[in-house]
This record gives structure tokens, sequence and C-alpha cells, in this order.
């Protein structure tokens, strides 16, 4: 598995593009499951205001990735630091670090027991000892912006799976993070539902947001990405901006990949 | 400690590596953080002061109790020259069971095999680690046994289980698919070995006989002209009636089961409240959902209430009450005799609800479908409804097949000598009497209680993962 | 409240706690109620002294033999009444305290700890009222003399058998419970709860408990009237004498009949209004959908 048949192995990923500075550096990171070796040297950077998009093939290792730079999965080896801090075993740590980072899940996540306003607002008040009316008025200008502020006090199983995921999205903003991970947000919905979350995924990155995203969607990763990194086998295999990644991909690899999807 | 379910998630997901030591998994285990290290020494120490206190007393105890009266929480008052009947039984069952259920594991296994999966054929060293508990009680038993037929008789046994298993492996796949009657029919024999050829053991080989014979028809005449109809439906009843009179006229005098004790009447007694209370707890679930106000108002209100008062004041009933309201002509049935059909009745409720349950988990959409293909009201009950919630309800099944076994010890209450009501019975003997061994006694009682509800459970457990994948 | 212990118990990371839990649970589940009832009376019987040589621990204050056992109890002096009117009052403040710390909560979102203050309002009121008074009340201890107890609470052998012996078989089943709830909450809620950085008990209190609750209250409810149907065994401690006890009064006037329907008339009652107010409840509690 170390050696894969063609090409550079991790190409590298940390040269970030603009002049912004690094935001999440992840430096040799290894994780493994058991005995499995989910992920093998991956060394990536994303600088501040970046989209950054992860494609591959199933099992590649996208999510395990990404959910180990807010410590849901733990990492064996290497280091991950986000806003300067890195990631360690300290608990103290972890939440700083999870403060900072947002997470929209495939499966949306939101608590059915709670309403949507109190969904977006539970982590602010907890949190970051927020006000309930302060942050019910910013969950209501989160809801704006996702464009459904009519649905604020319905329960999540009263929304449909877009609308969910735009809950969630509005959710993890709440806490204004620094960056937000996207862990295939929109594998979970039908067609007209995926275009409103790809919608309100653009407007965030045209304001300015830094986010990692693993995505199917190849059109989004074309229109929206800073620069696509490409994934097999726990490891990073090829890097670029999209034109080039898709219109001239170097790899054997990636090459075969985009055959079989575009 | 509060993060405890998430912190054992992740330590089931992320599998200790191979090369850990003994040192780290204590470290990891039981010394993660200033809490746990404090719980572990706290209840290390009272681990270690109840075991050396228990090894005391098991050493101090005296046990010849249990060695005296062995043979009755095992048989009750079972007479010496009837034994025979017992162990005729007991091999019957073992043998069509063993045989039976290895036959099912064998055609499982083929067809699991058909669709491409690959399943272990469970070892004999699997089914030692299933049945462990059992086993623990047999030896237990065994142990204490102070002649040498009980010995020989539990090694026979073990070793018949090994052979049938072998036998019903090797079976011709024909015969391995009728496993099921099969079984019925050893159950039969075994019961008729045991309680004579009369009543009601001739009335259920005559529902039995019905059964098979209306599966074995329906294989043979398919056809939808008259007379194969005629076959498929008069046939059975034919032959079911015929059969409850050729057993009935067998006359073979057996050894009636008010007599009857111990271990042995708390499991027969477990067996036939289920037993009978499946179909009637069946026909109430049914008539639950009817739309016919008078049979459905029965039908809750008989639920409702057997449900609603404890088991004990419905055993009193029985037993005090009952024979008041028969009239004096008819001759009163034993207590035994009426605490069954208390159980049964007792049973067949709690069956109800849980098919009730089944019921309602069946879709819809199910219904519809066979309303559309133009299936009669009973033939969609029985051919599509009734199947899949059966399915669907097996593992509480077993869950009140269960609580049951452990709720029959209340029938000791009422003076009935099963398992439970020796305790009572060989601590008032002369040579026991006021020697204070209860605890003795109901130590003992309680691991023969232990290990059969705790395997079943186990089972039970096992039968819902199965099922759990066969369904998706 | 057992259960709920050793049901998380069982889901600990402390292996020896979490086994420890597990053959707890498996064991009382899977002998039959009676039997742990009459087990607990006969340990109970074994263990604790006769009368004569009654155990009396923490200088005579409890006293325990193996047919009573006794406790302290509390006996009103003359200003108790003005006593209960300050603990009802300190009742009244905690209350407020806890309104109070909630609302700046809600305004401000400043930590509200309000089951801190509110504790701490009831203590600090009730100690103070209690030192003005001048110790309104006093306590009494069990005692035995001519075999007869004065003073403090008593409580019937056979009876603290029955509690003990039904608390410790219940609790084996709730903690099956508690353990099936939590485990059957989403993986993906305890995920998100931790994206967004709630801490542990946070994580409980807003996530996991509130749903892993509506699983196991219908659950919970049928313990419940397990529970009084398994008190009818009550009966049943030294059930030897039960069958003579009602064959006895089978024998005089034979009331036991009518008493036996009056008991199964009260069961059934019970159990109906409990299992309907159950529903409703569980209506109430049902998650929102479509
Ligand atoms: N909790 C786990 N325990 C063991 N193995 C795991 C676990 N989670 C993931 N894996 C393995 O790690 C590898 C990478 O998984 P990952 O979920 O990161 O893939 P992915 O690229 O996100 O795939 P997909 O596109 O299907 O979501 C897979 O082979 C998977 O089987
Ligand atoms: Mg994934």
């Amino acid at each position: 598995m170390s050696n894969t048949p063609t090409g550079t192995v991790n190409a590298d990923a940390t040269q970030i593009l603009g002049s912004g500075r690094a935001i999440i550096e992840m430096k040799n990171v290894d994780k493994l499951f058991g005995n499995f070796q989910a992920l093998t040297n991956i060394n990536m950077n994303v600088g501040e205001k970046e989209v950054v998009v992860v494609i591959g093939p199933s099992g590649s290792g996208k999510s395990t990735m990404i959910r180990c730079i807010n410590r849901l999965e733990k990492h064996d080896r290497g280091e991950i630091i986000v806003d300067g801090i890195t990631l360690s075993n300290d608990v103290r740590n972890i939440q700083e670090i999870r403060r900072e980072t947002g997470m929209v899940f495939q499966s949306f996540n939101l608590f059915p027991h709670l309403t949507v306003l109190d969904n977006i607002t539970l982590a602010p008040r907890q949190v970051r000892n927020i006000a309930k009316s302060e942050a019910e008025k910013t969950a209501m200008e989160l809801l704006e912006r996702v464009k459904i502020p009519e649905q604020a006090r319905k329960f999540p199983g009263q929304l449909s799976g877009g609308q969910q995921q735009r809950v969630a999205i509005a959710r993890s903003l709440a806490m204004n993070p620094k960056v937000i991970l996207f862990d295939e947000p929109t594998s979970a919905l039908d067609p007209e539902m995926i275009k409103e979350v790809l919608d309100t995924m653009k407007s965030l990155a045209n304001e300015g947001m830094t986010m990692i995203c693993v995505t199917h969607e190849m059109g989004f990763a074309r229109e929206v990405a800073d620069r696509v990194v490409f994934m097999a086998d726990g490891q990073i295999v090829e890097v670029g901006t999209p034109e080039h990644f898709f219109d001239n991909p170097q790899e054997e690899r990636t090459k075969l990949f985009l055959s079989q999807i575009l | 400690m509060t993060d405890t379910a998430e912190a054992k998630e992740s330590a089931k997901l992320a599998p200790l590596h191979s090369d850990t030591t003994p040192a780290k998994w204590v470290k990891d285990n039981l010394f993660n953080n200033v809490m746990n290290s404090i719980i572990t020494v706290l209840l290390g120490v009272v681990v270690v002061f109840l075991l050396v206190q228990s090894f005391g007393w098991i050493a101090n105890e005296e046990w010849e109790i249990i060695r005296v009266n062995l043979r009755n929480f095992m048989i009750g008052q079972f007479p010496s020259d009837q034994l025979w009947r017992l162990w005729t039984s007991a091999f019957v069952l073992i043998a069509t069971f063993g045989i039976g259920t290895s036959a099912r594991a064998h055609n499982s296994h083929d067809d699991a095999a058909e669709k491409g999966l690959v399943i272990e054929r469970s070892s004999l060293l699997d089914l030692l680690s299933r049945f462990w508990p059992i086993l623990v009680f047999v030896a237990l038993v065994v142990s204490f046994a102070k002649t040498w037929p009980p010995v020989l008789g539990v090694i026979a046994g073990v070793s018949g289980i090994v052979v049938t298993r072998f036998a019903g492996w090797a079976l011709p796949a024909p015969i391995r698919s009728r496993a099921i009657p099969m079984m019925a029919i050893g159950t039969i024999v075994s019961l008729a070995v045991l309680a004579g050829t009369s009543g009601l053991v001739a009335l259920s080989a005559g529902i039995v006989a019905l059964a098979i014979a209306a599966s074995e028809l329906s294989r043979f005449f398919e056809g939808s002209d008259p007379k194969s109809t005629a076959i498929r439906t008069g046939g059975p009843i034919v032959i079911g009636a015929a059969t409850l009179f050729i057993v009935n006229a067998v006359g073979f005098e057996g050894y009636g089961w008010e007599d009857w004790g111990g271990l042995h009447l708390t499991l027969f007694a477990t067996v036939v409240g289920i037993a009978s209370g499946m179909p009637i707890g069946m026909l109430l679930a049914i008539g639950r959902r009817s739309k016919l106000p008078v049979i459905k108002g029965f039908c809750v209100v008989f639920i409702e209430f057997v449900r609603g008062v404890p088991l004990i004041s419905l055993l009193l009933f029985s037993s005090f009450i009952l024979p008041l309201l028969f009239p004096p002509s008819v001759e009163t049935p034993e207590t035994l005799t009426r605490a069954m059909i208390v159980i049964a009745l007792f049973s067949a409720a709690y069956i109800a609800e849980i098919i009730r349950g089944g019921l309602q988990a069946v879709p819809k959409g199910q219904t519809e479908a066979a309303q559309a293909s133009g299936m009669s009201a009973a033939k969609i009950q029985r051919l599509i409804v009734m199947p899949q919630a059966l399915r669907a309800v097996i593992p509480a099944m077993v869950g009140q097949f269960i609580s049951l076994f452990k709720d029959t010890s209340l029938i000791a209450t009422i003076g009935v000598a099963e398992f439970f009501q020796y305790v009572a019975i060989s601590n008032s003997q002369p040579a026991f009497l006021g020697k204070g061994l209860q605890l003795v006694t109901y130590a003992f009682v309680a691991v023969g209680y232990w290990s059969f509800a705790y395997t079943m459970s186990k089972e039970s457990r096992r039968l819902e993962k199965q099922l759990g994948v066969g369904v998706r | 409240m057992l259960g709920t212990l050793i049901g998380i118990a069982r889901l600990s990371t402390n292996w020896l706690l979490s086994k420890i839990a597990t053959v707890y649970v498996e064991f009382f589940r899977n002998i039959p109620v009676l039997l742990v009832i009459v087990l607990t009376w006969t340990i109970i019987l074994n263990a604790f002294p006769p009368v004569r040589i009654s155990w009396l621990p923490f200088g005579e204050t409890f006293i325990f033999n193996n047919l009573r056992f006794g406790f302290p109890s509390i006996v009103g002096g003359d200003k108790f009444g003005t006593f209960q009117v300050i603990v009802l009052l300190a009742l009244l403040a905690a209350v407020a305290a806890w309104i109070w710390r909630s609302r700046l909560f809600d305004r401000s979102g400043t930590p509200h700890h309000r089951v801190l203050y509110g504790l701490g309002t009831f203590v600090a009121i009730s100690v103070v009222g209690f030192i003005a008074l001048g110790g309104p009340f006093d306590i009494t201890t069990p005692e035995i003399i001519d075999r007869v107890y004065v003073g403090g609470i008593t409580m019937i052998m056979p009876y603290a058998a029955v509690m003990i012996g039904l608390v410790l078989y219940t609790a084996s089943h709730i903690a099956e419970i508690v353990r099936g709830s939590i485990l059957s909450v989403d993986k993906g809620q305890v995920e998100a709860g931790n994206a967004l950085a709630l801490n542990s008990f946070q994580r409980y209190r807003f996530v996991i408990l509130p749903q892993a609750f509506r699983v196991a209250f219908p659950p919970l409810i049928n313990q419940f009237l397990n529970f009084t149907k398994n008190s009818s065994l009550a009966f049943a401690v030294g059930f030897a004498e039960i069958t003579g006890v009602i064959q006895n009064l089978f024998g005089q006037s034979r009331p036991a009949p009518q008493l036996l329907l009056i008991l199964m008339v009260v069961y059934l009652v019970f159990s109906l209004v409990l299992s309907a107010i159950g529903n409703l409840i569980n209506r109430r509690l049902q998650i929102v959908g479509r």
C-alpha cells in the first residue's frame, strides 16, 4: 500500500494559494484503524479564505482526514495545527479547536428533540455564553442567510433534507468558526435539494469563509474550489487548481478516477 | 465519568494493537484517569473481599441437603419404577432435537451458500460457548449425584447430542427440510412416553398431524382443480382426526403430570405455557383488531385484565376461588391443571400484545398489495401478515419465554412442588429442619434458574442479530 | 436511580466497574423475582443478629436485628411549626434564586450554576433559621424497652426485605433499559455535539439524555408497573404461610375471595391508570417528525 504504482506520492498540498496565512496545517499525519492504515503521511495546509475540495474514490480516507482535524478521529502520528493551536490529547485544547471549526455532516445530525432555533443557539449559549436573545437574533440572521427563516420554530423531522442541511450549515456558522468542514453534505439529498445546499455553500465561499469540502459534486469543485485535492488509498495523490486538475491531470490514478465519474 | 459511552465507543472502533502488554492493558482499562483509578482500587477491595467470603462460605456449608434432595429438586416425587419413562423421553428429545437442529443448520448453511454468503458451520466448540451455563449446571448436578445411573445418563445424553448433531448434518436434503415436523413428532413421542397416549397428548398429536399433513399434502397436490383443493383442505382434517383417535386408542398408560415435580415440572410448565399460549395469543391479537365490537371488546378486556393484575393473584384465584365456582357434580381439575391453565392464559395475554406489536410493524402496503392481487381476508392474514409479524416478534417472544420460565416459580405459592418449592420442602425435612440451610438451597436453585435463563437470553440476542442481518 | 447508575456504569471505560455492573445485571435479570426476595430475606435473617443482641451501630442511633430495623427520626419541639414555615420560605427563596439565575443566563449568557445557587440559598436560610430558633427539633433514636420499640422510625424486616429485593431486581432491569437507550442514540448525534465543542457534561445533558429518555420512557413505565405488581409478592415472603393464611380465612367466614378480588381490582385500576398516563406523556414526548 505504501508504494503506489505511478508518479509521485503525496503530492505537495502545503502550498497555499494567495498570500493568506495557514489556518490548518497537517504534517506527516498517519491514522490507523487497528492494523489498517487509513491515512498515510498526509501533508496539507489550508490558507485563510481558501476553499479546498477533497475528492477521491470511496474508502480513500477523505472523511477520516477531515474528521482528524476536529478530533472526531484521533490521528496516530504527525501534527495537526488549527489556527495556531496544536492538536493534542488535552481536552481543553481539543475544545478550543472545535470552537474554531464547524462541521457539516452527510447525515445532517441535527438534534431531533430541539427546534431549529434551539439547534442553532444551543452551542453559542452553552459554549460561548452568549445571551439568549442575542443568540436567537444571530440565529435568525443565519436562517435568513440560508433562506429558511420561516422554519425557525419547527423540528428537524418536519423539514425536507435540503432544509435540514441548510439548518446544519447555519448551526455550524452560529459558532462563528474560522473554518468549516463539509463531509459530503449533499450525498443524502435529492437533486433539487442538492442545488439549494450547493448555492448556500457557494455564497459562503464568496463571503470569504475558509472551507474544506469532501464532495462528489464536480461542478461545484470546478466553480468554487481554489484547490482540488485528490486522495486514494489514504494518500494525497494529486493537488491543483480546478483547471489544472480537471483538464490536465498528471497522475494515472487521477485520470482513471476522472474518467470513471465524468 | 460522563464521557463513558462515547469513550467506550471509540475504544471499540480502535481495537487494541496486538502488541499491547498486560501492563498497558491494565493502565488503559483500569487506571486511565484519576477517577477511574480510585474506582478501581475501591471496587477491587470489595470484590476480593466478597470472593474470599463466598469461597469460605462454599467450603464451609453443608451441601448434604442438596445431595439428599437432588432427585427431588430435579424431578420431584417421580417414583423409581417409573424413571425409565423420564430417561426414554429425555433421550427421544435429545435425539430428535440434536438431529433436527443440525439438519436445519445444514439447510440454512446451504441456503447461504446458494446466495453466495459464507457462514461458518457452527462447531461443537461454538455450541459449548453458547450453552456453557447449562453445562455448568448439569455438571454441578452430576457432582451432587450419589449413585451412578444419573451420571451415566448425563454422559450418554451429552454424547447423544454430539452423535445426533453429526447424524442430522449427514441426512439427505428432503429429510432435512422436514426437520421441524420431525422435532414436533419427537416432542409428542417423548411426551407420550411420560404421560401416556390419552387426553391432551392425543389432542396435541392430532394437531401436529394436521399441521404436517397440511404442509405435505399441499406439496403434492398443488393444482387448483376441485379434487386437489378437496384433498388439500379435507385431507389434513381427516388425518388429524384419525391420528387423534388412533393415538387415543393405543391406550398406553402414562404417569400423570399431576405428580410431577422439581425442575422437570418447571421446564414443562414453561414449555406448555408458551406452546398453548401461542395459538390463544394469536387469536386474541387478531380479535383485538377485529371490527366486531363484541369480539374486540372481549379481547381487549381479557388482555388488559390479565396484564393488569399480578400473576400471583390469578394463581390464588385459580387455587382458592375457582373450586368454589365449580358445581359439585363436576369434578374439579387438580391444582396443577388449574395453575397450568392460568399460566397458559396469562402468557396468551402477553403474547397477544407482542403479536399485536408485530402486526402493527407490518407495513400497510403489504396488505394492500395482497388485496390488490385478490386474496381473501383470511388468506392475507395467514399467508402475508402473520408470517412477517411472527418473524418480527421472535426476540420478544423469547423474552416472554424467559420471563415465564422465571414466573413459574410462583406456582410454588399455591403449593405445587416445582423446582423452587423444594427449597421449602427440603428445609422442612426432619434431617434439615432448623439447620438454617435455606441459603444453600437458594444458591443451588438460583444457579439452576440462572443457567437456563441466561443461556436463553444470550441465545435470543444472537437470534436478534441474525434476524437483523437477514432482514437487510 | 440505582438502575440508572448501574446502566451508566456498564458503559464505563473502567473495565472492572463495567464488568461488575454486567455481572450484577446478568445475575438479577435471570433469576425469578420471588427468589430474589426470599434470598434477601434469608440473607437478612442470617446476617443480622436476633433481637436480644441487636446490632446498634453509630452509638446506638440505629437498631438492626433480624426482625426490625430502627432509624433515628425527627420530633418537633415548640417552635417546630415556625421552623417548617421557614423551611418552606427557604424553598421558595431557592426557587426564586433558580429563576433569577436562569433569567440572567438568558439575558447575558453568564453561566447560571442554578443548582448551586438554589441549593445554597435553601441550605443557608434553613441553617440560619435552625440556629435562630435554637434547635426547633430533636432527633429521637429508637430503643427497645421491654421488647417494645420506642422512638425513631422502625421498619419490620419482611417489608424491608421485599423492598430491598425488589429494588435490586428492578434495578437490574432498569439498568438494561438505560444502557440500551443510551446506546440507541445515533453516533452522529454525539459527533455533532463534539463538533460544536460541547463538553461531555453538556453533551449528555442536552443531546444524549433527552433522546435516550424518550426511548427509555415506555419500558420504564412498564418496569414501574411490574414493580407494583411484584410488590404483591410481599405476601410471599415466608410463602409457606400464605397458603395457610388464606386457607385459614377460608375456614372461618371466608372473606378471602372478596379480599382477593378487591386486590385484583386495585391492581387493575392502578395499572390501567398508570399506563394511560404513561401513554399520554409518551405522546407528548414523541419527537416531531413528518
Ligand atoms: N471507524 C472505523 N473503523 C475501522 N475502519 C474504518 C473506520 N472508519 C473508516 N474506516 C476505514 O477507513 C477507510 C477510509 O474511510 P473514509 O470514511 O475516510 O473513506 P471516504 O473516503 O470518506 O469514503 P466515502 O466516499 O465512501 O465516504 C475505509 O477503508 C474504511 O473502511
Ligand atoms: Mg466519507
